[in-house]
């Protein structure tokens, strides 16, 4: 096929032909010189795509399997109030988050007490608190599910927010 | 492959396929179309309570809360050991494809890209619009004009978000950047709360009418801790000036206008990886990807030139 001049982005031409195989550089043009002291490898551009889509599966998978892939703060109840020692999660900080492991983590403290948290899970963890002072306290319906987690009952309520739930669970112990 | 400032510019170069651009740029929409899916399908899953939203799902989390998990083993709130995984994953990434990430998968870069990309279909069918971007792109396109200029001092921002959010979250324990992130307050939009973060949403989606991808240009954090990383990459994007022709499109494609016809390996910290220059480029040869190694090059034989 002879060579022809350069028609940038013609992926076909008017007559329906096939685009040239070979492209004849523009007059006039002078590329910049290119220069490098590595010793370059090409890599073949699909192969490389493919290496760096895997990759990160490669990574979240070994995450998932060594319990690493947890999304959320959910706490587990199992820690009733003053249980000595709660674990990973009992935190003193109010601004820390699941910690080590996550889902794993207890409740050890009112600061620990997350929107994810479902009603039921703050009576577990706090015996001398009852439903309907959670439900008072954020103005909703006596008889809101006890699985209704914390966040919605801040939604459907009257601005009653889930740090105030904290402070206050933390005057009732 | 070894490039040498000594081999003389063919005469004729191999045409690039436009059928393999066209698959390839196929799949990175379709990837990050996907993306795009699963954090909705997380947002969703958050509005009707039952789901733990999308804040799982944001590497940047991880990088906020590294220096307190270091320190403490704990994470800061908000930030979940996934966060963790997934910083983990983009790491790996931008050593083994610096901006790979950015260009591929993040799915607010493909939303500023996919406004931008919606504009100039738009624009390219009215004609006043077209004359005046013409306009527009002169004034903007001007070596050392003003707007050049501005782009390149605000090009500095990125460094400034990341040392505040990371100092930040480290010094207070806190997701400082979170009050202000424009990521955040999408996910969280359902929720139709108007903050200072869903005003820097506004302001960056709007932007991205006349902009390429300004929240990456000028304000992404995560895009600086990847172009630091990227320093020790052996991959990148390598032209050859034998092969080259010239011709400008592979500048014209890259969103951050990295003038990658004048680069021999385009090690830019602001390459987002998405591989549009080497897509533009009509010469089969003279851009792709390739590795190296710090090893004195070998001379290519004259015989092996052609």
């Amino acid at each position: 096929m002879s060579p022809t001049t350069h028609t940038p982005d013609t992926p076909d031409t008017p007559s329906g032909r096939r685009p040239p195989s070979m492209l004849r550089r523009p007059a006039g043009r002078r590329p910049v010189p290119t220069r490098t002291r590595l010793r370059t490898r090409r890599i073949p551009l699909l192969a490389y795509i493919a290496i760096l889509l895997v990759l990160p599966v490669a990574v979240l998978v070994t995450a998932r399997a060594a319990g690493w892939w947890v999304t959320s703060g959910h706490v587990l109840p199992a820690t009733a109030l003053g249980a000595p020692d709660a674990g990973g999660g009992s935190g003193e900080g109010s601004g820390e988050g699941s910690g080590d492991g996550g889902a794993n983590a207890t409740i050890g403290s009112p600061h620990d007490i997350k929107g994810s948290m479902t009603v039921q899970q703050v009576l577990d963890a706090f015996p001398a608190v009852t439903a309907a002072d959670v439900y008072q306290q954020f103005g909703v319906a006596a008889d809101t599910p006890a699985s209704t987690q914390l966040k919605q009952l801040a939604r459907d309520g009257n601005g009653y927010e889930v740090s105030d739930l904290r402070e206050w669970i933390e005057t009732q112990t | 492959m070894t490039t040498t400032d000594e081999r003389p510019p063919a005469a004729t170069v191999p045409r690039r396929s436009s059928t393999t651009a066209r698959r390839i740029r196929l799949a990175r929409y379709s990837v990050q179309a996907a993306v795009i899916g699963i954090i909705g399908w997380q947002i969703f899953q958050a509005f009707t309570a039952d789901g733990s939203g999308p804040e799982g799902l944001c590497p940047f989390g991880g990088f906020e809360t590294m220096w307190t998990w270091i320190t403490t083993g704990r994470t800061v709130r908000h930030v979940h050991p996934a966060n963790l995984a997934l910083a983990a994953a983009v790491l790996a990434m931008a050593v083994a494809g610096r901006g790979f990430f950015c260009g591929w998968i993040c799915p607010f870069g493909a939303i500023q890209g996919a406004i931008h990309k919606t504009t100039s279909m738009v624009v390219d069918r009215i004609p006043p619009l077209r004359r005046w971007r013409r306009r527009a792109h002169r004034v903007t396109a001007r070596p050392g004009g003003l707007a050049r200029r501005l782009d390149g001092i605000f090009r500095y921002g990125r460094w400034l978000v990341l040392v505040w959010a990371l100092g930040g979250a480290a010094m207070t324990g806190v997701m400082v950047f979170r009050d202000v992130d424009p990521w955040a307050a999408l996910i969280s939009v359902a929720e139709f709360e108007f903050s200072l973060a869903f005003t820097v949403l506004l302001v960056v989606l709007v932007l991205s009418l006349f902009v390429r991808r300004p929240f990456c240009r000028y304000a992404c954090p995560l895009g600086a801790v990847q172009g630091l990383v990227a320093k020790i990459s052996p991959v990148a994007i390598q032209r050859d000036a034998a092969s080259c022709l010239g011709c400008d499109l592979c500048n014209q494609a890259c969103p951050m206008n990295i003038p990658v016809n004048q680069r021999t390996r385009v090690t830019d910290s602001t390459c987002l990886g998405c591989l549009e220059c080497v897509l533009a480029c009509p010469s089969d040869q003279a851009l792709g990807v390739s590795v190296g190694l710090p090893l004195p090059a070998l001379r290519v034989p004259a015989n092996d030139r052609d």
